[in-house]
């Protein structure tokens, strides 16, 4: 498993620490002058999922799938180490960006601002259904699954804004009554347990995830 | 000891527009087999499925006595392989390369590694996309060798390199089957490559085996026939694998000239037919028969 | 022991090695109890296949040429000095044979041949 990892590594030495340094300062930059420390950080979730999924992709690009799989590994170890490598980058990032941002002279989000649990969780929830969705996604098609999806939802946002102005007084009413019925379950379970909720939620998305990779993987001609 | 290194039986692989059909053959320890065949016949195919990285839709592929399937990582890692155009992450450079795969092998060993880079003359701080092909063939090569591969696998290893280096490299794979419990497969489509050192050869033709022999078998065997229009009557013809018609005489071959030898018409001439004869008769010729 | 095998010779690799080897060990350039190459390294070095070699040497261990001692190697066989005696006349036969036939077609008689014969004998003297 870690000699795995450390392939992976190895290999995209450069992209990893070039790119990744570059954008953490990017997003540190980012995160210190904006008002709002939820959205930013939910952006910034968006883009550590997009990280190990972009090395991943990178051995699309070179072909290099064949001579990784003729290596003295199965397919469900090499899936394994890529999940375990992806979630190991995606909190590096999400660590480093925060502890950057506060150290930023001038920054608006201080310590208590980034770590709030809430926003940790939130965060570390958003990133799990990113990588958890475009994960299989990267598998069966590559790259371009990847750029395809993500093209989809931005068209879907579109949509969802144009939609949402037509029809603001229902969606208004329907997001009124979601909240109505969450806020109840919500204030039973209490913030302890809303917060277990979120991380079971979270495992059962990203083993779902997993187990619908490994069926793709393990059938795919390469 | 389990005596065939390499065992595959009623392969069967199906692509939109190709089948690979009922591919049988061994590869017995201690021998180096040619996978031979034009372009298009299904090598790459072979090779791909002993190496799990496509589905078979039949058949069975056992390397030492052990399914490829069931048995993967423990096969995997008995076996040296080069993929037809070697290709790795493009901007790490070789020593990084190299320090990623070697941990993955029980029987990596460095300083064979380092005498492998130093003999083909590699820079290791080179990144990989700075290699010529012939380098980056190399590489392959080195990496394949440096964990004490029991078998072999080479996807055309000779393509786009210079006669010298496939020379030594022939030279280098002979020199490794002296220990007899290890054994080459090579696919290629240059002839020239199998007439010296090649043990057994299987010639791939159209996704079927047309034979898979000793390479003195077929030299005593197949054999190329010319002689006057008589060859194309109907007694003889159907006896011919392929026929051609040249403006002086007919070329016909066949896969077995000693009953055939004395079925000829007088004045007949009889040639002993190379891989490569046998490569282009069955290529156009069969069109003819 | 010295082996040269020719590609473009119509005449099997594997019969290029046994009369070679033979010829050696008749004419007493290998000596009796004088070890060979493995099959293995011969096939190396001639750059030939492992079968081939094999071949060769199966065939002169059948003729009682050489003897493979399993794990130990393979040796230029004891050779029976009547044995040798005959093999050396055979080949001697043969060439003598080859002549004669020739000799005929060209409608040279035999005492002609004969005549021949002592000249070239006294040619060495």
């Amino acid at each position: 498993m870690y000699r795995l990892m450390l392939k992976d590594l190895r290999l995209h030495k450069r992209f990893v620490v070039g790119f990744g340094i570059a954008y953490v300062i990017y997003l540190a930059i980012f995160h210190s002058r904006a008002n709002n420390p939820g959205a930013v950080s939910l952006f910034g979730a968006f883009l550590y999922a997009i990280i190990p999924l972009l090395i991943f992709t990178r051995e699309d690009k070179f072909k290099a799938a064949a001579f990784n799989l003729s290596l003295p590994v199965t397919r469900k170890e090499f899936l394994q180490a890529r999940y375990v490598l992806g979630w190991l980058v995606m909190l590096v990032l999400y660590a480093g960006t925060s502890l950057l941002t506060i150290a930023i002279p001038g920054t608006k989000l201080g310590l208590s601002a980034i770590f709030q649990v809430k926003l940790v969780l939130l965060v570390i929830f958003f990133m799990a259904v990113v990588f958890g969705l475009l994960m299989p996604l990267v598998v069966a098609f590559g790259f371009a699954g990847m750029i395809v999806f993500l093209v989809f939802c931005q068209v879907l946002g579109i949509l969802f804004l144009f939609l949402a102005n037509l029809f603001r007084p229902a969606i208004s009413a329907a997001i009124r009554a979601i909240g109505e019925f969450l806020g109840p379950v919500q204030a039973g379970l209490g913030p302890a347990g809303s917060a277990a909720t979120l991380v079971v939620v979270l495992l059962l998305f990203s083993y779902g995830s997993y187990r619908v990779c490994l069926f793709l993987f393990e059938r795919k001609d390469v | 000891m389990m005596e065939y290194a390499l065992e595959i039986k009623g392969l069967r692989k199906e692509y939109k527009g190709f089948t690979l059909k009922d591919v049988s053959f061994a590869l017995p320890r201690g021998t180096i087999m040619g996978l031979v065949g034009p372009n298009g016949a299904g090598k790459t195919t072979v090779i791909k499925l002993i190496l799990n990285l496509i589905r078979r839709q039949a058949g069975g592929i056992t390397v030492f006595g052990e399914d490829v399937i069931a048995r993967e990582k423990v096969i995997k890692s008995r076996i040296g392989f080069v993929l037809e155009t070697p290709s790795f992450v493009e901007d790490a450079k070789l020593r990084d390369i190299a320090a990623a795969v070697a941990p993955l092998y029980e029987r990596w060993d460095g300083t064979l590694f380092r005498s492998l880079i130093s003999e083909f003359g590699l820079p290791l701080d080179k990144k990989f996309k700075k290699l010529s092909h012939g380098m980056k063939m190399k590489f392959s090569l080195a990496l394949a060798l440096a964990h004490e591969a029991d078998l072999l696998v080479l996807d055309e290893p000779t393509s786009g390199l210079d006669p010298v280096f496939r020379r030594e490299l022939l030279e280098r794979l002979s020199g490794l089957i002296q220990d007899e419990g290890k054994a080459v497969l090579f696919s290629t489509h240059i002839t020239s490559d199998l007439e010296t050192t090649a043990d057994y050869i299987t010639f791939l033709h159209a996704g079927e085996v047309v034979f898979s022999l000793p390479k003195d078998e077929i030299h005593e065997t197949w054999a190329v026939v010319k002689a006057g229009p008589e060859l194309l009557n109907g007694k003889l013809r159907p006896l011919f694998r392929a026929i051609r018609e040249t403006p002086h005489y007919i070329e016909a071959l066949t896969s077995d000239i000693r009953t055939l030898k004395a079925a000829l018409p007088a004045g007949a001439v009889i040639e002993k037919a190379s891989i490569e004869d046998i490569m282009v008769f069955m290529d156009e010729g069969a069109a003819h028969v | 022991m010295k082996v040269i095998i020719s590609n473009s010779s119509s005449d099997p690799i594997y019969k290029q090695i046994t009369r070679q080897v033979k010829a050696q060990i008749i004419s007493g350039d290998l000596a009796e109890g004088q070890v060979l190459p493995s099959i293995r390294r011969l096939a190396h070095d001639l750059q030939i296949s492992v079968i081939t070699t094999k071949r060769a040497y199966d065939e002169l261990e059948k003729e009682g040429f050489i003897n493979t001692v399993g794990g130990k190697g393979t040796y230029v066989a004891v050779q029976n000095p009547e044995l040798l005696r005959e093999k050396k006349m055979k080949i001697v036969e043969e060439k003598l044979a080859q002549a004669v036939d020739e000799a005929k077609l060209m409608g040279i008689g035999e005492d002609q041949i004969i005549h021949m014969l002592q000249l070239l004998f006294q040619e060495d003297e």
